[in-house]
């Protein structure tokens, strides 16, 4: 699935991003993935996302090709089926979307022509799309085959189509049809304002290849799962070493321009060092590193550093269901505090980060337009002010030297993600500095696989330290709303409070920036004082580009988003290699 | 004989079932909290849960489930990746080659190593040669396989590319742009397949060494010697055959794990093998591939080694008492 | 070998079935004998006593030597070099390299220590049984053998990982449980080829009993085996630990072992090389040690060299 919409951005998504070699990449967290709420063309506008590129500019050089690396081979090129961020990718290059996005978090128009025009019901959105885009064998991309890949989605025919999102599709989608060739209309059941944004950048397949697939073949039709002989995206898939890499060539009709590059590598390496020493040999143009490594890249002869911020916000959940033993210390809003005050962030941040990320002061990340930056409380690191809390809250420190209530001692487990790096060494930092004040967190670091469980599921945890990826929209509902904390939502803090309800609620009914943001700035100052999550920090998102690649425009949305990155055109190798 | 072999065949069924059973628990015990693409995604809902997990077929019971891809197996259908429906038999295929690729040539170069450096050091028996030998080849086995890629990564692919010198690509078995020929995989099978050369080359050469002493003790060689026959001939003609022949016998002995032999170095080198592939499916919960590519490989060791059976019964009629006491 | 790798046992089964019997005690002596002889063995096994040692002094010798608790951080002096307050540096969180090494030791040796045990003794328990029991009990033990021994070790190491949560426990236990196999069988074709024999059957019929038979000549034929494969098993799992770290299913930080700790300061190794080198060090010698041990036991108990 596309990921814009958000479900990319979605917990799953940047989870599967690891491999058990640790490594900060892409997102390297959980993501909170939030409704979009904004309606019609809002969020058109740039939400703060920023951009940084390897150089840009100069004369481009034709011909040539650039590496990068992924962390899994692919598992399809069908957009309609992938969650995960390779494959979204590779479906991004191959399939251009009705929409997409940029770094910044920009949307512009794929092979729609501009933005849906959306009935003031909200139940109609009309698209008109380009009449010059083709598919590689010739024929013209038309609305027949918009229809013909939405209808995987809702349509009973398609039942058997794995296509991850079909419970919203069958809440709020009523049909796609064709009125005329280059004209799309989405009929919607009930409104809901986030639904083009959130499902309107699937690439879009060709009818005449897959539509008279029979339903039960489309999973693994031989043109989605071992490369299409037909595309509409700025690459040709070229060939696929199983397990190694996969290699693209210039599509030489996209309707964008074509590519200056001859041809485009995706290289599978999961292992962060194995990435790191691949550009440093110049085997790969282009990965994410590890934080630790930036100082040895500076000053390298060969390898630009580039960062940007990511829309990503490391904190620590606490479990509030009053049916669960960790609640038992957390309910208590002083006890939540005061771990807070107690952990010397900075120190991580320069310890675990080598400096790439920064103290976050809010759950919302920097770059969200909703951002409220003066969220109060504010926590600076106070331990003094930790054990005041703690005392005052009836936990005093014990003979042991750890804190007790009523016989009870504050003990607890600390569930983080093994295998990566920064995760294992952070639960391990907090601890020590847990320690200091009386307080024992066990780490308990556990597969991926069991941290979705924990969250979708059992919710069997004290405190989880995880990260949120965050997508263009501020929306938190299905985070912090109550209703999202039953078996399957993602509340699984098993927050509840009514009054951040009812503002979730507001704000992501209306449509106006400035007056969501006035909400968002309420709901953050809530959530910062009960610190259902405390947020930690926001790392930097580092890669490693080959100086010879120019235009290699990498940003803050577009790597959490798989979209069809539509700078991928613009990129040059300055020696044409 | 022919009830010999039968008997050893007969004998393998109980395994091979009781290996699925053991496979098929195993990665029930973790599947039960298998969502399908690990999706925490907020947008997943229940009940798009329930449904891609019904069309994965990991609501059945257990024993149905069981018993479905045991049918398959008996048919070579070693089911479906939970992740993208892909047949495993065609995931396991691809990368077959591969492994044997690399396994296959570490075990040739730790032949052609182990045979000279054995005979020499029981030829120099008790001098320094034969300690340093003797020391070289335990030492490589010393030292973990992952290490001694990294270093040789550095040295031979960042490194030399660092001094201009020609170096090694430290990953893959193919470059991705205009490679694919024959020069091409063995630049790319150098690194790999001489780590996983060692532990070959360590445990051979030593068996060479003892093998070629015993012989050398025989009285035949005596006779000879004493007959007057050159030393050379003594040695490179008739001790060695001999001293060889149990050599084949060990390596006969390892071919059966040839396929996961390699897994750390193939993940090291991102080398795209059947080890790799069952590690990598193993950490994603993709337990259908899981259990397919480990009971493919069971089922080659469990042939594997079948086959060794009947050859020594084959040839040695003691062997063949001994075993029926089995 | 301890561990289905180079299928020596296999052999083994092969020439053992075909030996003469060798007199039991004299021959044990002359081994030992033989043994002592052999300088490089008997310094490998110096070596192997010493870490040992030190694995079990840790909490003594950070206390009283290095002075640093192993989990001790110290953010503020990350990747220090070695010198004169940290001897081996610090690693990333500020911890001292060379008390993380000796507590990795602890780690690293007792895993392996506690693997060779289990494996060593339920596989001899079982071979025992199996040998002489004979008929069904024979056929049924074997085919669980086989059944274990069929599926390629590592796969199971790394779906039993996934399954379990690693500590050094789990981990000996794990690694154990695929290890067991082969030495039943060499024990098993051991207590064939004795009952196989003669006198045996003479000793037997005027009322030896079973126990005597296992004492006095079942158990010095495979003592000197199981020492051998102790020793190589030894250096064999310290390495499968260290293989398992590197794939992540191994122990999990913050416990320390020289495994994790090689494969953690990968990463590191441009600024912070001594990170790699250290623990890569230990383990290397700690393996060679019980390498050159093991074949120096086989070679003095092998009656056919020298």
């Amino acid at each position: 699935m596309n990921s814009s919409n958000s479900a990319g951005g979605s917990l799953s998504r940047s989870l599967e991003h690891w491999s058990r070699r640790d490594f900060i990449k892409r997102a390297g967290g959980a993501t909170a993935v939030l409704a979009f709420t904004s309606a019609g063309l809002e969020w058109l506008e740039a939400c703060g996302g920023q951009t940084s590129t390897s150089s840009t500019g100069g004369t481009p050089v034709e011909g040539g090709h650039v590496i990068e690396t992924v962390n899994n081979d692919v598992f399809s090129f069908n957009p309609m089926l992938v969650i995960d961020f390779t494959s979204q990718i590779a479906a991004g290059l191959c399939f251009e979307p009705l929409l997409t996005s940029i770094g910044n978090g920009d949307q512009i128009p794929g092979i729609a022509q501009d933005l849906p025009q959306t009935s003031s019901d909200l139940l109609t959105h009309t698209f008109r799309l380009r009449k010059d885009v083709k598919w590689s064998d010739g024929k013209p991309v038309t609305a027949d085959d918009v229809v013909f890949t939405y209808r995987l989605g809702y349509d009973p025919a398609y039942k058997a189509v794995n296509f991850p999102y079909r419970g919203d599709f069958e809440r709020y989608l009523a049909n796609v049809k064709a009125v005329d060739p280059y004209t799309v209309v989405f009929q919607m059941k009930r409104p809901f304002a986030p639904f083009i944004t959130l499902h309107g950048q699937y690439g879009i397949l060709p009818n005449h290849i897959l539509g008279n697939l029979p339903p039960d073949q489309i999973n693994t039709a031989d043109f989605t799962q071992n490369g299409p002989n037909v595309v509409s995206g700025v690459f040709k898939f070229s060939k696929w070493d199983k397990g190694q890499q996969i290699v693209f060539g210039r599509n030489e009709t996209y309707f964008r321009g074509k590519s200056h590059l001859d041809s485009y590598v995706m290289k599978v390496l999961p292992d962060s060092v194995a990435q790191a020493n691949q550009l440093r040999s110049g085997e790969v143009d282009a990965s994410a590193i590890d934080p630790s490594l930036v100082d040895s890249f500076k000053g390298s002869s060969s390898v630009d550093l580039v960062d940007f911020p990511q829309a990503f916000v490391i904190v620590n959940a606490y479990q509030m269901d009053p049916s669960k033993s960790g609640s038992k210390f957390f309910a208590d809003k002083a006890v939540r505090q005061a771990l807070l005050y107690a952990i010397d962030r900075q120190a991580m941040i320069n310890s675990l980060y080598f400096g790439q990320a920064s103290i976050a002061t809010s759950i919302e990340p920097p770059v969200s337009f909703a951002y409220n930056p003066n969220a109060k409380p504010a926590y600076t690191f106070d331990v003094a002010k930790a054990q005041a809390l703690l005392d005052g809250a009836g936990w005093k420190m014990g003979a042991s030297g750890i804190r007790e209530k009523n016989g009870v001692q504050l003990k607890f487990e600390l569930m983080s993600i093994t295998g990566i790096h920064v995760y294992e060494s952070a639960v391990v930092v907090i601890q020590e500095q847990l320690k200091k004040i009386g307080v024992v967190a066990t780490p308990r670091l556990v597969s991926i696989a069991t941290i979705g469980n924990v969250v979708t599921n059992t919710r069997d945890f004290d405190m989880m330290y995880i990260g949120f990826l965050w997508q263009q929209d501020p929306d938190a509902s299905q985070y912090y709303a109550s209703t999202s904390s039953v078996s399957g939502g993602k509340n699984f803090m098993h927050y509840s409070n009514p009054q951040v309800d009812q503002l979730l609620a507001q704000a992501g009914a209306i449509s106006d920036r400035t007056q969501r943001k006035q909400l968002y700035f309420q709901i953050q100052d809530m959530l910062q004082d009960d610190l259902p999550t405390p947020p930690l920090m926001v790392p930097k998102a580092v890669w490693g580009v080959n100086k010879r690649v120019k235009n290699f425009n990498l940003g803050t949305f577009d790597s959490n988003q798989n979209e069809a990155r539509p700078w991928m055109k613009d990129v040059y190798v300055t020696d044409g290699k | 004989m022919l009830l010999y072999v039968l008997r050893r065949v007969l004998a393998t069924i109980p395994v091979i079932l009781g290996v699925t059973i053991v496979t098929f628990l195993l990665m029930h015990l973790t599947a039960g909290s298998y969502v399908p693409g690990l999706d925490l995604n907020p947008y997943l809902r229940p009940e798009d849960v329930a449904r891609l997990r019904a069309n994965l077929g990991l609501d059945r019971p257990l024993y149905t489930q069981y018993l479905e891809w045991i049918w398959g197996i008996s048919h070579g259908d070693f089911g479906r990746s939970m992740q993208n429906a892909s047949p495993v038999i065609g995931l396991i295929l691809d990368r077959l080659p591969n492994t044997l690729e690399l396994s296959g040539t570490a075990m040739l170069v730790g032949i052609a190593l182990s045979i000279p450096l054995g005979v020499t050091a029981a030829l120099r028996r008790g001098t320094r040669l034969d300690d340093a030998i003797t020391f070289v080849s335990v030492a490589g086995f010393a030292v973990p396989q992952f290490w001694m890629a990294l270093i040789l990564i550095l040295i031979f692919t960042v490194s030399f590319k660092a001094w201009g010198l020609p170096w090694l690509p430290s990953s893959g078995t193919v470059s991705a742009l205009g490679g694919g020929d024959l020069v091409d995989r063995l630049i790319h099978l150098v690194m790999p397949a001489s780590v996983l050369s060692f532990v070959y080359v360590s445990i051979w050469s030593r068996f060479v060494r003892s093998s070629m002493l015993e012989v050398l003790a025989q009285d035949y060689v005596r006779t000879a010697r004493a007959k007057g026959m050159k030393e050379s001939r003594v040695v490179y003609i008739h001790a060695l055959r001999n001293a060889v022949v149990p050599l084949v016998t060990l390596v006969g002995l390892e071919l059966p794990g040839l396929i996961s032999s390699g897994l750390v170095v193939e993940v090291v080198f991102g080398w795209p093998g059947i080890g790799r592939l069952l590690y990598e499916r193993a950490l994603e919960f993709d337990y259908t591939a899981v259990m397919g590519v480990t009971t493919f490989a069971t089922l080659l060791v469990i042939t594997g080694n079948l086959l060794a059976d009947v050859m020594y019964g084959v040839l040695d009629p003691r062997i063949r008492k001994s075993m029926k006491s089995r | 070998m301890l561990v289905p790798g180079p299928g020596i046992d296999h052999l083994n089964d092969l020439l053992r079935s075909n030996e003469p019997q060798r007199k039991a005690k004299t021959h044990w002596a002359e081994s030992w004998d033989r043994l002592l002889e052999r300088r490089l063995g008997i310094l490998a096994g110096g070596v192997i006593l010493l870490f040992s040692a030190i694995a079990l002094l840790a909490p003594i010798l950070s206390q009283f030597v290095t002075h640093y608790d192993p989990t001790q951080q110290d953010l503020a002096n990350v990747f220090a070099a070695p010198g004169r307050s940290h001897w081996l540096g610090t690693d990333e969180l500020g911890r001292d390299t060379l008390t993380r090494l000796v507590f990795g030791a602890r780690v690293s040796i007792g895993v392996a220590g506690l693997t060779v045990a289990m494996a060593l003794t339920v596989g001899t328990g079982v071979g025992l049984l199996a040998g002489f029991s004979g008929g069904w009990v024979d056929d049924v033990l074997m085919r669980i053998v086989d059944m274990l021994l069929a599926i390629p070790a590592i796969f199971l190491f790394i779906l039993m990982s996934i399954l379990l949560r690693p500590n050094p426990i789990t981990m000996a236990g794990i690694i154990a449980f695929v290890a067991w196999g082969s030495v039943s069988r060499l024990v098993r074709s051991e207590v064939l080829s004795v009952k196989d024999r003669e006198f045996v059957n003479a000793t037997r019929s005027i009322g030896a009993s079973d126990l005597r038979l296992v004492v006095r000549h079942i158990l010095p034929n495979v003592l000197p085996i199981l020492l051998v494969a102790a020793s190589l098993g030894v250096g064999q799992v310290i390495l499968i630990e260290a293989a398992l770290d590197y794939l992540g299913l191994g122990i999990q930080p913050p416990v320390a072992s020289w495994g994790n700790m090689l494969t953690n300061s990968q990463i590191y190794i441009y600024h912070s090389f001594w990170l790699v080198i250290v623990p890569g060090v230990a383990i290397f010698l700690t393996v060679l040690a019980a390498n050159v041990f093991g074949n120096a036991v086989r070679d003095a108990s092998d009656p056919r060299l020298r």
